[in-house]
C-alpha cells in the first residue's frame, strides 16, 4: 500500500511520527511503500542562523527562553520514549530547502528512506548543518548514495522543481501541518499519532481494498 | 504524484508542526511556540 508522507527535517514531530508510523505498520502487517514529500515549515529561515533553536524560537516568537526550553525538553522526553535521542543544544537551525532537494535526489537513486533517516538523525541527534551542500553530501554518502551525482544535483538545484511540486500538492490536499500521512491516495492522517492509530488506519484501508476486489 | 481529490481524515488530533508552531500534548490545542501557519512558498 502506498504511503505518502509530507514532512520537514526540522520538524521534531516528524521524526517521532516516523517511528510511530513504522511501529504501526509493523503491528498492522500491511505491506507499505513509503515516499517522502517536501514541506518547508519555515522557508524564510536563513541558512546560517547564528544561535540555538531555543534562541531562534524565543526571538522569533517573543517568548521567554525558559518557556521555549521547557517545550523542547518535553519534546526531547517524548522522543526518548521512541528511542530517539534529541539534543536541541546541538541542533543547527537552518533553512531546509536543500535537504528537501537531497530527499528527491535520494528518491531518484532509490534510497530515499535511508536518506530521510540519516537527515533526521543528523539534524536532531548529531548537530549537523543540513543547510550546506558539503554536509548534505556527507550525509548522502552515509546513506549509500552516489555522492558525485548528489553534489551536482544540489549545486544545480536539479530537484528544486520537485520540492515545489510537493508543496503545491500539499496545498491541493489542504495539508497545513506535518507530519502528514496520505494512505492509498485517499485517506489522511495528521500528526505523530500513536502506532495503534496508524495500524488501525492501514488495516481499515487494506480491508476496503480487499472488499472491492 | 498529482491529485487534488479531498482526503478522508482518519484519527484524532495529534502533535505536529504548523509553521513555527509545534504542538505539545499537554498544551491541548494551543500551540506551544507561536501560531504562524505553514507557508509552502516558491523560491
Amino acid at each position: 500500500m502506498k504511503i505518502d508522507i509530507w514532512s520537514d527535517v526540522a520538524c521534531p514531530w516528524c521524526f517521532i511520527g516516523k517511528r510511530k508510523f513504522e511501529e504501526g505498520a509493523r503491528r498492522s502487517g500491511v505491506p507499505v511503500e513509503v515516499e517522502y514529500h517536501s514541506f518547508e515549515l519555515s522557508p524564510d529561515t536563513p541558512v546560517d542562523f547564528e544561535g540555538s533553536t531555543t534562541e531562534y524560537l524565543a526571538e522569533r516568537k517573543g517568548l521567554p527562553a525558559g518557556q521555549v526550553a521547557a517545550m523542547l525538553q518535553q519534546v526531547t522526553e517524548i522522543a526518548a520514549a521512541v528511542d530517539l535521542h534529541y539534543d536541541f543544544d546541538r541542533v543547527v537551525h537552518t533553512n531546509t530547502v536543500l535537504a528537501h532537494e537531497l530527499l528527491h535526489a535520494a528518491k531518484a537513486q532509490g534510497r530515499q528512506l535511508e536518506t530521510a533517516e540519516a537527515l533526521f538523525r543528523g539534524y536532531f541527534e548529531q548537530g549537523r548543518h543540513v543547510g550546506r551542500v558539503d554536509e548534505l553530501v556527507s550525509i548522502a554518502g552515509e546513506a549509500g548514495l552516489d555522492t558525485v551525482a548528489v553534489r551536482t544535483a544540489l549545486e544545480t538545484h536539479e530537484f528544486l522543481g520537485a520540492v515545489h511540486a510537493d508543496q503545491a500538492q500539499a496545498v491541493a490536499y489542504g495539508i497545513r501541518g506535518v507530519p502528514f500521512f496520505v494512505i492509498d491516495g485517499r485517506y489522511g492522517v495528521s500528526g505523530a499519532q500513536d502506532p495503534d492509530v496508524f495500524a488501525g488506519a492501514l488495516t481499515q484501508v487494506a480491508a476496503e481494498r480487499e472488499s472491492v476486489r | 504524484m498529482s491529485a487534488s481529490a479531498p482526503l478522508t481524515l482518519l484519527g484524532a488530533g495529534a502533535p505536529g508542526c504548523d509553521g513555527d508552531a509545534c504542538i505539545v500534548p499537554d498544551a491541548a490545542s494551543e500551540p506551544a511556540v507561536g501560531s504562524s501557519p505553514a507557508r509552502p512558498t516558491e523560491r
